[in-house]
């Protein structure tokens, strides 16, 4: 029997919890397509991944899902729950509140909001989630973190360096393998990169550090590295970020342990950080010798955008060139983006 | 020592002058404002500047002056001077198509129309830009911020989670202010707020079961009233307007003759083309009896339990969590005032208002009451075309005729 699946968008959703309830987790990224039946339900001044998924889930693309997990992580997220909760046949939809402050409040209330998830699910499916599988689930899910980081390490190195595509590709297949196998897939990716040395002279090319909102594609990315420059670092939550960090496993309140892993991970644009995401831009462009910064949002997303403005300035006060690309979640504005990232390029 | 009069504070003067034909109500309201923004500029070291939604009970019951930023940004628009503020704020961000109402904001301290002030406060609820924007401000400007985190869920949890960040921001303005929280203050801010509470929903049976009293414009423009809740002011607006009501229904001299038809409107207008609802109201003989701007929020604060307290009434507006439930508040009362039609002004580069338009419309089908969405940019004037939406007002009143006639027969 084929083990159901729950999706989810957004990387403060606990994996740990889906895969320890035995359902196969998934991250739904969409399929990059320009929208067909969003329009009716969801103006166009909204999140283009969001309309995207919504169009998806319209059409009928995620009819395998038996459950979907959204979170608060921005009012089209929010907008995106409810269109998905009424016109979205998904058996069990669920909006998980996340905390925009990381501080003891904050994280005793995610922790309730962690219970609460259990105790939904539980009560859905008829099932019971114990502390023994959830420590099972962390388990598994902390390797994957150790063999993410170990793969960031090898970037480093110039003689193993890994190029954001194929980052792009080893990190999009964590959202659909199952986590054993992946595990297994992250391992021996591992030891190939260490026997293989590149022929990629990274030491010549432009060192590029790609941040801002979710890119689960290669597009963008390709075009900076087809133009020769490599793209060392990229701080995105759909690349390293959720990475960071592993969970204690020794601790005896597990669900505790989990909320504050996630809480405390490295904070995207719609938190409230008092500055910590511009700190941690500043240490990578410092640790990875950046020559360049690309900043990537997605059009209408006011948390990335007016986030990067702080970044931006910041950035430039650094004397490091700063170029931001808005993008619509298509392919169809590749031309225009092609012809920002040549002429910034070439001012580097 | 003198301090000179700030741009801003010189047009709200100003407005604060101007009589209005619904009464003094939004005289009383202005001049309110004026006299916070006097002592804002008075007491800069306890000036705060933050958003509509807010518990402001605290803020007047520790007597610190605060300016809320849709006012701001508003009352520039009605004066037609936002067009530099829109010019920074593109220039900051390098990206349009965010909402211009908060945006704007962002050029209010570098055109020098109003001091910094030491802190900017904000919450999560209803508007995300907001916080974003307070937050970019308060680095740029070496000002404290404050952020009040509402989560989208509604249950005890979440009332503990928002009292807590209400008392944490209580000790935040202690500490930094050097004003402490007065029982007895907080307890009389409590009453003033009831009170007030008392009177707007007053105003709102009041204008439900009556014909129509006054112009839409007032209700659209009193809609920050929640942001002097916990004053007198408060109280002496909204009695002031209910009495003035009152009246007219008892004497049947209301301002606006031969209305045909009775329309809800929701959401934001154009401040700088208020004509328009004159349009409306007099030519197209269409009243506005009631607005989604002027809601109250039906919880009493209780003294013996503050902070929860505010957090319910936070959490109890009809704007936050779920679209349901602002869809069913609008759907309510346009079932309660026996609206012909739906008018829903749509500020281009707000999410919340037009994210809730297809889930609206629907209801309104459903219930075959015709609709109409504008979407205009409520500071950018330099593309309004006042043609063009009245071409849309017309036939939308030519549809209300239809339904009604086919109603009689």
């Amino acid at each position: 029997m084929l083990t159901p699946v729950i999706g989810w968008t957004c990387c403060y959703v606990p994996e740990e919890i889906i895969y320890a309830a035995g359902f196969h987790s998934c991250r739904i990224t969409g399929n990059y397509e320009p929208t067909s039946i969003v329009e009716t339900y969801m103006p166009s001044n909204v999140c283009p991944f969001s309309r995207n998924i919504i169009d998806c889930g319209l059409q009928g693309k995620y009819k395998y899902l038996s459950g979907m997990i959204m979170t608060n992580c921005c009012q089209a997220s929010e907008f995106t729950y409810d269109i998905w909760n009424k016109y979205i046949d998904t058996d069990f939809v669920y909006l998980l509140d996340i905390p925009r402050k990381i501080n003891n409040v904050a994280f005793e209330f995610f922790k309730n909001r962690l219970i609460k998830l259990v105790e939904k699910l539980e009560n859905h499916y008829h099932i019971n989630i114990e502390d023994k599988s959830l420590k099972q689930s962390v388990l598994l899910f902390n390797k994957t973190r150790i063999l993410m980081n170990e793969i960031y390490e090898l970037r480093k190195n110039d003689d193993h360096f890994v190029t954001c595509s194929k980052m792009t590709e080893v990190i999009n297949r964590s959202y659909t393998m199952p986590r054993v196998e992946y595990n297994c897939y992250l391992e021996a990716f591992i030891e190939s990169q260490k026997i293989l040395k590149k022929p990629i002279e990274v030491p010549k090319k432009k060192r590029i550090l790609l941040i801002g909102s979710k890119m689960s594609h290669n597009y963008i990315v390709e075009v900076i590295e087809n133009f020769g420059a490599a793209i060392v670092y990229e701080d995105m939550c759909s690349f390293k970020r959720p990475y960071n960090d592993i969970i204690d496993i020794n601790s005896d309140d597990i669900i505790g342990a989990i909320a504050h892993r996630y809480l405390s991970k490295r904070p995207c644009a719609r938190m409230f950080d008092t500055g910590t995401m511009s700190d941690n831009i500043a240490n990578i462009i410092d640790e990875y010798k950046i020559d360049g910064v690309v900043y990537h949002v997605l059009k209408f997303c006011s948390s990335n955008i007016i986030k990067g403005a702080e970044i931006r300035e910041r950035i430039r006060g650094m004397g490091i060139p700063f170029q931001l690309i808005e993008g619509d979640y298509t392919f169809g504005s590749i031309e225009q983006i092609r012809t920002r990232i040549n002429t910034f390029l070439e001012i580097i | 020592m003198t301090h000179q009069e700030s741009e801003f504070q010189r047009i709200v003067r100003l407005i604060s002058q101007l009589q209005t034909s619904d009464g003094e109500c939004v005289q009383i309201y202005n001049k309110a404002i004026y006299r916070t923004l006097c002592k804002y500029t008075h007491e800069p070291d306890k000036s705060i500047i933050t958003s509509m939604y807010m518990p402001h009970e605290i803020f007047h019951a520790m007597n610190l002056p605060t300016i809320f930023t849709e006012y701001i940004t508003g009352t520039l628009s009605t004066a037609r001077k936002t067009i530099p503020l829109l010019q920074v704020s593109e220039q900051i961000l390098q990206s349009v198509g965010l909402c211009s109402y908060i945006t704007s904001a962002l050029g209010i301290f570098e055109q020098n129309l109003l001091s910094v002030p030491r802190f900017f406060i904000s919450s999560s609820e209803i508007c995300e830009d907001v916080p974003k924007i307070f937050e970019y401000l308060s680095m740029k400007n070496k000002a404290r911020y404050f952020h009040i985190d509402v989560p989208f869920s509604e249950d005890n949890a979440v009332i503990d989670y928002v009292a807590k960040q209400l008392e944490e921001m209580t000790n935040f303005l202690e500490i930094h202010t050097g004003e402490k929280l007065d029982n007895a203050k907080l307890s009389d801010a409590f009453k003033m707020s009831n009170q007030a509470r008392y009177y707007g929903k007053m105003i709102r049976e009041l204008r439900a079961q009556s014909i129509p009293l006054m112009h839409g414009v007032t209700g659209i423009q009193l809609m920050g009233i929640n942001t002097l809740c916990g004053s007198q002011a408060a109280i002496d607006v909204l009695k002031n307007h209910y009495e003035t009501l009152l009246e007219r229904k008892n004497n049947g001299n209301t301002p606006l003759k031969n209305t045909q038809y009775r329309v809800f409107w929701v959401h934001q207008y154009l401040p700088y083309a208020v004509n328009l609802l004159s349009y409306l109201e007099t030519k197209l003989q269409t009243a506005i009896v009631l607005e989604e701007a002027f809601d109250i929020v039906d919880v009493e604060l209780d003294d013996n339990d503050p902070f929860r307290s505010l957090a319910k009434k936070f959490l109890s507006h009809p704007i936050h969590g779920t679209v349901n439930n602002r869809i069913a508040n609008i759907v309510n009362a346009v079932d309660q005032v026996q609206a012909d039609g739906v008018i829903n002004f749509s500020p281009i580069g707000c999410r919340l208002g037009r994210c809730g338009v297809p889930f609206l419309k629907k209801e309104l089908d459903e219930r075959k009451i015709p609709f109409l969405e504008i979407i205009g940019d409520s500071m950018d004037y330099r593309n309004y075309s006042r043609a063009q939406i009245e071409t849309r007002l017309d036939a939308f009143v030519e549809l209300m005729k239809i339904r009604k006639e086919s109603l009689n027969h």
